[in-house]
């Protein structure tokens, strides 16, 4: 028998307060999230201002096909993690836990792909920084913008690898009862995080592959 | 016209006694509690940070090495920024302060996120050990402004107090969500936006500065971290990298932080000046949405710090004139606050002393700052002691005669113990008065052309350079006689009345020290903070 | 109970549609990337990627149904970003040109 116990913490006047409240305090840590990516796009911004030239030729030498993959990978894993949180909203455990699952799945292939990706631009020495040796494009633009590249991948994702960490832990959690119609924010916040992660790679994929 | 909140007299059980084992304030979730951990820590932080200052003042009582060599001297002012902002300003008040206060004053049990709330003290402590791991291993001596490219070159321990920051960061963040969350949905019945206390208004502000603003602190300190020990070169010229788009995402982040200081300030000013004139703020409204103001604008004129930096001349057009906007917010406060003064019924405690220091330096303070956005008078002062003057004018003129303000104000709350008013007043005119002789030299200084950070200088300035010093001098004997007196009133003082002051604040209205809870029931709010028009008192039971 | 904590429960169809619409725009996407559109390409992906983002958090992410404040605080961050942006950017096209790391002007000369 699932368990459909709600805690309502002693501090909320209602439920209803504490879900708002949640979803509030989420969507906050969302907008940093936002800002802590902006950093990043405000340099890449400003570095292709300067070198037009060298950031499209750099970026013909990405797996184009990879990344369109990519986001095909991560907009599908976005809907099955609205679908997760649909079914359990409709009482239907086992499908929630399998729409998760096969979000995290999905993430972990992201991961999978980006990792050969990396492996290549490692081979051919597209590399941030001092260690940018492309014999191709010796142009200090496109070793500014590898340097991005990885920056801003790298970063993105670790938040995929915390997004899956999380959807892991709630997807045992919902497997285990702990969440029901009357009662699903922690899943709710869980999603939006990832959707997050999926939006943030909407913005990557044409600044980066299709300059 | 009576309050229905019940104020709690049970003899004994408060918050402090409930629980005293070690165990249950490590892993308390009593927001006040935490408030308290954060003060003691804050305070400890700010010794520290004074130590440093203090070291650099004797250095400069004469050209030349004094007690130090220049390295060492490059290092202490690095830290005594890198403590002072961010283990001192940035969270004093509102870790401190707004945690023990913000739902007291809202009629609300604690924080929303309580648990998120204790976490951030351990971030804090993470953070801060972190940093000063890095400092007694040699230490930074960047600034605190860590400006490439000399923080991506420099042989000194810049990682871990990069890293101990941007822990730190976090917790900040913590904080200002939490508080944001707890202010829209914890408010107790009848607690409108418009009846909320003014110090809760300040508060809400600050939060959403520290909200947008930290994470992209937390971003440059990362890709400095990342340069320095990987040569990455974003902003390095020889990979054709740009220093300046360092300076833009780093002062981004580091304007809109010394509202995160100055902002709870305000809000502490406006709460003691409503109490000891007796009078309601005489622009509630004005005062509420300058608050928010100052959070917005405070956002558009991080350029300012960059006039001579190698930007273009068009931002800095346009930064200086945004720059000046934001005076504008403070002027109207200080306007508000003054004609709360007028015709109150002023009554002349330690708390209120602190408050007219804070007038007299946010004036004069502010109106340097719109000198100093000028661009064209920049040019000359920047990075000269006058900028350095300016800034400590509202950063411990302001900031810091607030804390010591709401230090003063809220003891007998936090506590239960009242300290002695005739000591209250002689140190704060002490410190008052060592301000002055330190910073106003500061000004000259600059003006004449003494650069900052500079170890060495010409012999015709020493004569300021001692000037400044006796008076820092004079600031920390007041410091200590504060820290003497307040630490025999813990220990020996008499106890507190329930609400010593006669405050209409609904931080008064529950038991002196509160209750864990803080309220027996629920509260209801019928008006609005600050009434002092009416003659009634709030109902005991 | 699901009133109480103010669920809306968001239709399979709704959300199946959204992915379809996703897809698409990311193909049109890719496909304008093959296309010679000058000075319009980065308009023309950036604005494709705003209404990608849009349907993901206004349906995905429930924003439609969500209170006021938070679509104010989302507002809120994406507006500050550009404020950073715009600023940022402002100064590397107005700089006097030797002031910049490539010594070219960024900006045509009136």
């Amino acid at each position: 028998m699932p368990d459909t116990h709600v805690h309502r913490a002693h501090h909320f006047q209602d439920l209803g307060k504490q879900v708002h409240a949640e979803r509030l305090g989420m969507w906050l840590f969302l907008g940093t999230e936002v800002l802590l990516f902006a950093g990043l796009f405000v340099g890449y911004s400003f570095y292709r201002t300067l070198y037009p030239h060298a950031f499209a030729e750099a970026s013909h030498h990405l797996d184009t096909p990879f990344g369109t993959l990519e986001t095909f990978d991560l907009i599908t894993s976005s809907l099955a993690m609205a679908l997760g949180i649909h079914f359990t909203r409709t009482g239907r455990r086992r499908l929630s836990v399998a729409a998760v699952a096969l979000t995290i799945l999905m993430g972990l292939a992201f991961l999978g792909m980006h990792s050969v990706e990396y492996r290549h631009e490692y081979l051919e020495g597209m590399l941030p920084g001092q260690y940018y040796h492309f014999a191709e494009l010796p142009l200090a633009g496109a070793s500014l913008f590898f340097t991005m590249y990885f920056l801003m991948t790298g970063l993105h994702s670790l938040h995929v690898i915390a997004g899956v960490g999380v959807l892991t832990y709630l997807c045992v959690r919902t497997y285990r009862g702990a969440y029901s119609p009357a009662y699903q924010t922690p899943l709710e916040l869980g999603g939006l995080y990832w959707h997050l992660v999926d939006m943030i790679w909407i913005f990557l994929y044409p600044l980066l592959y299709l300059i | 016209m009576s309050q229905s909140a019940v104020v709690s007299r049970r003899a004994g059980k408060n918050y402090l006694n409930v629980e005293t084992s070690v165990k249950s304030w490590l892993l308390t979730r009593d927001h006040k509690r935490i408030g308290l951990m954060f003060l003691v820590l804050n305070v400890g932080a700010l010794f520290v940070g004074g130590v440093f200052a203090l070291l650099l003042r004797f250095e400069h009582l004469s050209p030349g090495p004094t007690i130090m060599d220049a390295i060492t001297y490059n290092r202490m002012f690095t830290l005594h920024g890198v403590v002072m902002v961010w283990l001192f300003m940035i969270p004093a008040i509102p870790s401190a302060f707004g945690n023990f206060l913000v739902p007291l004053m809202i009629g609300a049990e604690d924080v929303a996120f309580p648990r998120l709330n204790l976490a951030s003290v351990y971030l804090y402590v993470a953070g801060a050990l972190i940093a000063l791991w890095g400092m007694f291993h040699g230490g930074a001596d960047t600034g605190w402004t860590f400006y490439t490219p000399y923080s991506s070159m420099t042989p000194t321990k810049v990682v871990p107090i990069l890293i101990g920051v941007f822990i730190i960061g976090f917790s900040t963040i913590v904080t200002g969500i939490n508080f944001i969350v707890t202010i829209h949905t914890l408010r107790a019945k009848g607690l409108t936006w418009m009846r909320m206390p003014l110090f809760v208004w300040a508060i809400y502000g600050t939060s959403i500065i520290q909200v947008l603003a930290t994470p992209v602190l937390g971003l440059v300190l990362l890709l400095i971290a990342l340069e320095h020990s990987l040569g990455l070169g974003i902003f390095d010229a020889a990979r054709g990298g740009d220093p300046v788009l360092f300076q833009h995402l780093f002062w981004f982040y580091s304007h809109p932080a010394v509202y995160i200081m100055v902002l709870p300030a305000m809000g502490v000013v406006s709460e003691v000046i409503a109490c000891f004139a007796r009078k309601n703020p005489f622009g509630y409204k004005a005062i509420a949405y300058s608050s928010l103001g100052i959070a917005f604008v405070g956002f558009f004129t991080w350029g300012h710090h960059m006039f001579v930096s190698g930007q273009s001349t068009f931002d800095a057009g346009a930064f200086a004139v945004l720059s000046m906007l934001v005076g504008v917010f403070t002027a109207i406060k200080v306007f508000n606050w003054v004609a709360t003064l007028y015709k109150g019924s002023i009554q002349f405690r330690t708390p209120f002393a602190y408050i007219c220091g804070f007038l007299y330096f946010i004036v004069f303070g502010g109106m340097t700052g719109v000198a100093v956005a000028t661009v064209s008078l920049d040019v000359h002062w920047h990075d000269t002691y006058f900028v350095v003057a300016h800034f400590h004018f509202i950063m411990v003129g302001a900031t810091l005669m607030a804390f010591l303000a709401a230090l003063h104000y809220w003891f007998p709350k936090m506590f239960g113990k009242m300290y002695n008013e005739g000591w209250g007043l002689v140190s704060a005119v002490l410190i008052i008065l060592g301000f002055n002789a330190t910073f106003i030299p500061q000004f000259w200084l600059g003006n004449f052309g003494m650069p900052r950070r500079y170890y060495n200088y010409p012999e015709r300035f020493q004569w300021l350079h001692v000037a400044s010093t006796a008076g820092s001098t004079l600031l920390f004997f007041g410091f200590m006689i504060i820290l003497i007196y307040l630490f025999i009133a813990l220990r020996f003082g008499r106890r507190a009345e329930w609400n010593p002051w006669g405050s209409r604040g609904f931080e008064w209205r529950t038991a002196t020290p509160p209750p864990t809870h803080n309220f027996d029931q629920a509260p209801v709010f019928t008006h609005g903070p600050h009434e002092y028009h009416e003659p009634h008192e709030v109902d005991l039971a | 109970m699901a009133s109480a904590t103010e669920t809306h429960v968001s239709s399979p169809l709704r959300l199946l549609l959204v992915w379809v619409a996703l897809c698409a725009l990311t193909v049109l996407t890719f496909g304008l990337h093959h296309v010679a559109l000058g000075g319009y390409a980065l308009p023309a992906a950036l604005v494709i990627a705003v209404v990608k983002s849009a349907l993901v958090a206004l349906v995905f992410m429930e924003l439609w149904e969500h209170r006021g404040a938070n679509r104010l605080v989302f507002a809120v961050s994406v507006l500050f970003v550009l404020l950073l942006m715009s600023l940022a950017i402002a100064d590397v096209l107005t700089r006097f040109p030797l002031a910049t790391p490539t010594g070219i002007p960024t900006f045509p000369a009136p």
